[in-house]
């Protein structure tokens, strides 16, 4: 390739005194464009950090997702265990992929995300009832950031509130990048077990939640495999429990840091800036911090650039989310920053499917919470927060606060 | 070119649309989504004065350009 090559082995690692930034080489690289770096393999992957040529990348129609490539980057044994033969949606191309994203979309559209606001204000709310009886400090994250997600995406499945302890600990196990292949293979197999009866209690059942939805009017018929349904089971669960719980946890964190725009969050009664707010914190932190690995099919044109067919690509948000050419000063939090057209939720095809559910959580979220409780403020100390750098979805693990 | 889009006329790409719904947030008064198949429909397709920013940002915000815009005359 003919690309700049660096010895850095990815991926890179945060710096542990900013560890709501995207890793700092990010910066230094940006200048040199394309480089070529190493995976932990040794295999070469091409690496995109500036907005523009990330933005081209997930947007090329010559880019794969398809793990099952021959060179597709794999940054551990775990990652390739979780997702190596595993052809979740997510990990297909067009246009099988645009035929099983297109059974789920009906789901998600802007007119039935808006329709769901008040469940999910009654939900935040009680949360917040439940935090306020907790004598004055809690654990954030098993309080309030898990399950709020939880909450919201059993009723959409129909899942029974009671398995999402059997749900977390799977989940928990399955997105750990680092974490040991065989307890992925098993934590997978269990979860598939899981959906496989639950198909067989829904065949004619009636019921307006997603799963339901999805076995009488797409397998029934036989639109989709059961392999497959089951695999677009695993893919809805652990998109709607892990992303939005370390979106909630990291971006109170960040906002508890930025004291001014907390005070202004509980002070405003302008109804923009709360939207203003949230896309900044998803561009900020980009939690999804792995979901950027690709392979080029055929060639991908990439500003004045080619990268050539079959080679790895690295494309990550974070990177293109602080590019100071796109977004001025960009390791500073600014909630009246327009930042929208972030990267947070990918681009491309493969865009975040839950993404406006994910808006409307995190806009009741900071609505309320803020209001509920202006004087809430971090109960250790910040550099003793037990981060999750492996995991697939950044986040906290736990979070003591006190108010 | 135009100095603003006023005018221009807008084109969607409905094979190309995923249904993301971001250009319904972006521009409500040109788009929206079959309740269907989630994919955008198109409301009006000649931007009116004053709305040049919200449908460029539609256009900006569709992850897989999938709307178009033609000065008119183009």
């Amino acid at each position: 390739m003919s690309f700049p090559t660096s010895d850095d082995v990815w991926p890179f690692a945060r710096d542990s005194a900013q560890p709501l930034l995207p890793p700092p080489r990010f910066a230094e690289l940006r200048d040199e464009g394309l480089v070529e770096v190493k995976m932990y393999d040794g295999a070469p992957a091409v690496l995109a950090t500036k907005y523009a040529d990330i933005r081209d990348i997930l947007m090329s129609d010559a880019v794969s997702s398809d793990g099952t490539l021959p060179n597709f980057p794999y940054v551990s044994d775990a990652t390739r265990a979780n997702r190596g033969e595993r052809r979740t949606f997510d990990r297909l191309d067009p246009p099988i992929h645009d035929e099983h994203r297109a059974m789920l979309a009906s789901n998600f559209t802007q007119k039935r995300i808006r329709e769901l606001r008040p469940f999910v204000e009654e939900v935040v709310s009680n949360l917040l009832d439940e935090m306020e009886k907790a004598n004055g400090s809690a654990d954030f994250v098993t309080m309030f950031a898990q399950p709020i997600p939880a909450q919201i995406i059993c009723r959409l499945l129909g899942l029974p509130l009671t398995d999402a302890p059997f749900f977390f600990d799977r989940i928990h196990i399955w997105t750990n990048d680092q974490g040991n292949p065989d307890d992925i293979v098993k934590a997978t197999a269990e979860l598939l077990e899981y959906f496989d009866q639950l198909i067989d209690e829904r065949i004619g059942a009636e019921g307006s939640d997603i799963i339901t939805g999805l076995v009488n009017k797409q397998l029934v018929p036989g639109h989709i495999s059961r392999p497959q349904l089951l695999l677009t089971f695993h893919l809805l669960l652990i998109a709607g429990f892990d992303t939005t719980t370390n979106m909630i946890g990291l971006g109170t964190l960040l906002l508890l840091r930025n004291p001014d725009a907390w005070r202004e969050l509980v002070e405003t009664e302008d109804p923009e800036l709360v939207p203003s707010a949230v896309e900044e914190l998803l561009r900020f932190l980009s939690v999804a911090h792995s979901t950027h690995i690709r392979l080029a099919r055929g060639p991908i044109p990439v500003g004045h650039q080619l990268i050539p067919a079959g080679a790895g690509i690295l494309a990550p948000q974070g990177a293109g989310n602080h590019d100071p050419a796109q977004f001025p000063d960009p390791d500073t939090l600014d909630i009246h920053r327009d930042a929208r057209g972030h990267l947070a939720f990918g681009a491309g095809v493969h865009q975040c499917l839950g993404q406006q559910l994910a808006r409307l959580e995190l806009n009741v979220v900071f609505s309320l919470l803020p209001k509920r409780f202006p004087d809430l403020q971090l109960d250790v100390p910040f550099d003793e927060l037990p981060f999750r750098p492996n995991s697939m979805v950044y986040g906290v693990e736990s979070m003591p606060v006190r108010w | 070119m135009a100095s603003t889009i006023n005018g221009e006329r807008i084109s969607v790409l409905e094979d190309k649309c995923i249904g993301a719904g971001n250009c319904v947030d972006a521009a409500e008064k040109y788009f929206d989504q079959d309740d269907d198949t989630a994919k955008v429909v198109l409301l009006r397709d000649v931007v009116e004065p004053g709305d040049g920013d919200s449908v460029r940002r539609a256009v900006n915000v569709c992850p897989v350009a999938a709307i178009l815009l033609n000065s008119s005359g183009a």
